[in-house]
């Protein structure tokens, strides 16, 4: 199924794709959500409130605004930080100081895919200034202007840092899809 | 604003990040209609974001997908363009996809069955153009047995004057006929800028009576000549010449 197909069919509301864009993208979006939330049952809840959002708003998805995965993002994002604007996350931010550990959270194991298992080590090595920025403002939806206030460090060095950092993934990634297709040239010749 | 002073504003990043409201979505875009490689670069960003947040995936329990597959399933009922209202059009639609399958079906065969029809036309013209060569060179072959087996034909053997030589033609001469066939025999292959070259005697004058083919094993016509005394086989350039070159006389043989 190519892209067009999954769009075409999350626009006519078919649980099908539902099916195929949680096996696919549940994993990313519940790592971003747990970041935001720091708690599991509550992401378990905001994942489960994005996908029905996710399917009731498919037809409204529009190809050419952005990609599948961002707008899917934005959604579940939203719906993250909604909730912790709710009473009852403030509530249970009172009484028990979150002290958020996501591995010592999860009883059952996360392995890696295996095609990722080569990419943690060398994303793990973009630098942290990099990706602290990078995951406030797309994981956790925070504007330049917040990331500035939040960090204390000039609003021009965040846009600088984001910048080099997004091209920094951007060049991994495609020396990642490069290395991989001149493996499989090698491995057919 | 020029492009760099847009690109410091961080503004593209937002964009591609998904980060941006109606108004800054125009703005941006205005700048990516202008300079299309920036249109590039937010795709790669969205490719390479994308990827980063699948690399630190967590699997969600499974009690997650399932609540949500039920939800679904509760309102689908109340969403009016999903389910039964759809179904019996899903009907309609596998129906016309059968009916056109069916008839592409029919189509492909019948071109198919068309050009094979067409391949086997071809080949059976093919054959019969072998087969019409194949009597001709029967009848052809008949012939020159015949001709052989004439009891006027005299055959000669055209032999070298050198006599450590054992390079040999033969011709068949009919006076009866005024016929006359060569073959090359055992004379050696010459290289593509030469001919061999048949030449009669008549009253110590070389006449040429043929050009001979080079790699022809079987019989050549040559002219029949009722004065001639003998025939001699010399290396010509290809083509032939008007007067045989006699220092390059192979064979030759009385008649």
């Amino acid at each position: 199924m190519n892209s067009t197909d999954l769009v075409n069919g999350l626009k006519n509301g078919d649980k099908k794709i539902i099916d195929l864009l949680y096996d696919q993208y549940a994993g990313a979006l519940y790592g971003i959500i747990i970041k935001i939330v720091k708690n599991e049952e509550l992401a378990e809840d905001v994942l489960q409130d994005s996908f029905i959002k996710i399917w009731k708003n498919g037809p409204k998805f529009n190809a050419s605004k952005g990609s599948l995965f961002t707008w899917m993002l934005n959604i579940s994002r939203n719906t993250a930080i909604d909730k912790t604007r709710s009473s009852h996350y403030r509530q249970l931010e009172s009484k028990q100081k979150i002290d958020f550990q996501i591995t010592n959270h999860l009883n059952w194991s996360y392995t890696p895919k295996t095609e990722h298992i080569g990419l943690n080590k060398v994303v793990n090595g973009l630098d942290d200034k990099y990706r602290e920025i990078i995951d406030l403002i797309y994981f956790q939806g925070f504007t330049q202007q917040e990331v500035h206030e939040h960090l204390n460090i000039p609003l021009g060095t965040v846009k600088s840092r984001l910048r080099i950092g997004l091209r920094e993934l951007r060049t991994f990634f495609s020396v990642q899809r490069v290395s991989i297709i001149v493996l499989l040239i090698g491995l057919l010749g | 604003m020029n492009k760099d002073q847009f690109l410091n504003t961080g503004l593209l990043e937002q964009y591609a990040l998904g980060l941006t409201d109606e108004n800054e979505n125009l703005e941006v875009e205005k700048y990516l209609n202008a300079f299309p490689e920036l249109k590039k670069e937010v795709d790669e960003i969205r490719n390479a974001v994308e990827q980063y947040a699948i690399q630190q995936a967590i699997p969600p329990h499974p009690r997650v997908k399932a609540n949500i597959m039920a939800g679904i399933d509760e309102l689908q009922g109340s969403k009016p363009s999903g389910g039964r209202a759809g179904s019996s059009n899903n009907w309609m639609k596998a129906l016309l996809i059968l009916g056109f399958a069916g008839i592409f079906g029919l189509l492909f065969l019948y071109t198919q069955k068309n050009a094979q029809n067409q391949d086997l036309k071809r080949e059976f013209a093919e054959l019969q153009i072998a087969c019409d060569q194949q009597n001709e060179r029967i009848q052809a072959n008949q012939l020159e047995f015949l001709f052989m087996k004439h009891r006027y034909t005299q055959k000669v053997i055209l032999a070298s004057s050198n006599p450590s030589s054992h390079t040999k033609a033969v011709a068949f001469w009919n006076p009866n006929e005024k016929k006359g066939l060569v073959s090359l025999g055992s004379l050696p292959e010459l290289p593509e800028d030469q001919q061999y070259q048949i030449w009669a005697d008549v009253d110590h004058v070389m006449i040429s009576v043929g050009l001979l083919e080079n790699d022809y094993d079987g019989l050549q016509d040559i002219a029949y000549l009722a004065e001639a005394e003998s025939l001699n086989i010399t290396i010509e350039p290809l083509g032939g010449s008007t007067a045989p070159t006699v220092e390059k006389l192979v064979v030759s043989g009385l008649l």
